[in-house]
């Protein structure tokens, strides 16, 4: 148990290093590695002979990679005084995410030949950490007191 | 009247497409559709989703404006909120490629 709070503090810190200094978005971003760790480590052993394997592992990685890029972004943006700036900045760098994204999926579908389910259930990953997170705080133990 | 007119529209242009698709035959035609399809389907998801999240940051804006207090607990909401809708526009992209790639249809179309 020591050594995993050990652990859970390093990537942490690899992560407050990396920008992130609010607790929770530090907290989602911490749990997205490891979900996306874990179904990296499953997958390979199976993605040279799997389609479905590498497929939900490059979905997995390309969402949380879009996933990083807002957290990092999004923590900044609400203190922004303008608010006409703060949506502008906010909408180029939506749209260029998805032209991005958009390349990388066109080149997985179409060059590569993914699965296409395999690469819509690795892209729910992060749906599903939000789910669990969001239940977590709802758990009595983690509910905050009232003052 | 702002939304008898959008119901209007909406309509006219399901009309107008409709006699597009049913003019054009075989498997060209079916190509033409999908194509078409996927362009507007994308579009639409891309315009609500830029609107989901400019309308969604204006309003966090607002809240840390008003309760700077309360700033944390809405920049989390507010990140909730972005990658929920970022999602959504990358599923809709996902069915647009599918759709225009992978061709899942291309058994029913040719028999």
């Amino acid at each position: 148990m020591k050594v995993m709070g050990k652990m859970i503090e390093r990537v942490d810190a690899f992560f407050h290093r990396r920008g992130f200094t609010h607790p929770d978005v530090r907290e989602l971003a911490r749990n997205q590695a490891v979900i996306v760790l874990i179904a990296l480590l499953c997958c390979a052993p199976f993605a040279a002979f799997s389609t479905w394997a590498w497929s939900f592992a490059a979905g997995a990685s390309l969402i949380s990679l879009n996933f990083w890029s807002l957290a990092r972004f999004g923590q900044r943006v609400a203190g922004y005084e303008s608010k006409k700036e703060a949506v502008l900045v906010v909408l180029f760098r939506f749209y260029l995410r998805l032209g991005l994204t958009g390349l990388a999926l066109y080149a997985l579908i179409v060059w590569a030949g993914a699965s296409a389910t395999a690469l819509l259930a690795g892209l729910s990953i992060l749906v599903v950490n939000f789910l669990f997170w969001g239940i977590s705080r709802m758990s009595p133990k983690t509910r905050e007191l009232p003052n | 009247m702002r939304k008898i007119m959008f119901t209007l529209l909406n309509t006219a242009a399901l009309i107008a497409l409709a006699s597009v698709a049913f003019a054009a035959e075989g498997a060209m035609g079916a190509i033409g559709t999908i194509s078409w399809a996927t362009a507007i389907g994308m579009g639409i998801a891309a315009a609500g989703c830029g609107l989901g999240q400019g309308l969604g940051l204006k309003a966090a804006c607002e809240g840390t404006a008003r309760n700077p207090e309360a700033g944390g607990k809405i920049t989390v909401t507010l990140i909730l909120g972005l990658a929920f809708i970022e999602s959504l526009a990358i599923y809709a992209l996902v069915v647009c490629l599918i759709l225009l790639f992978a061709h899942p249809f291309a058994a029913q179309i040719a028999g």
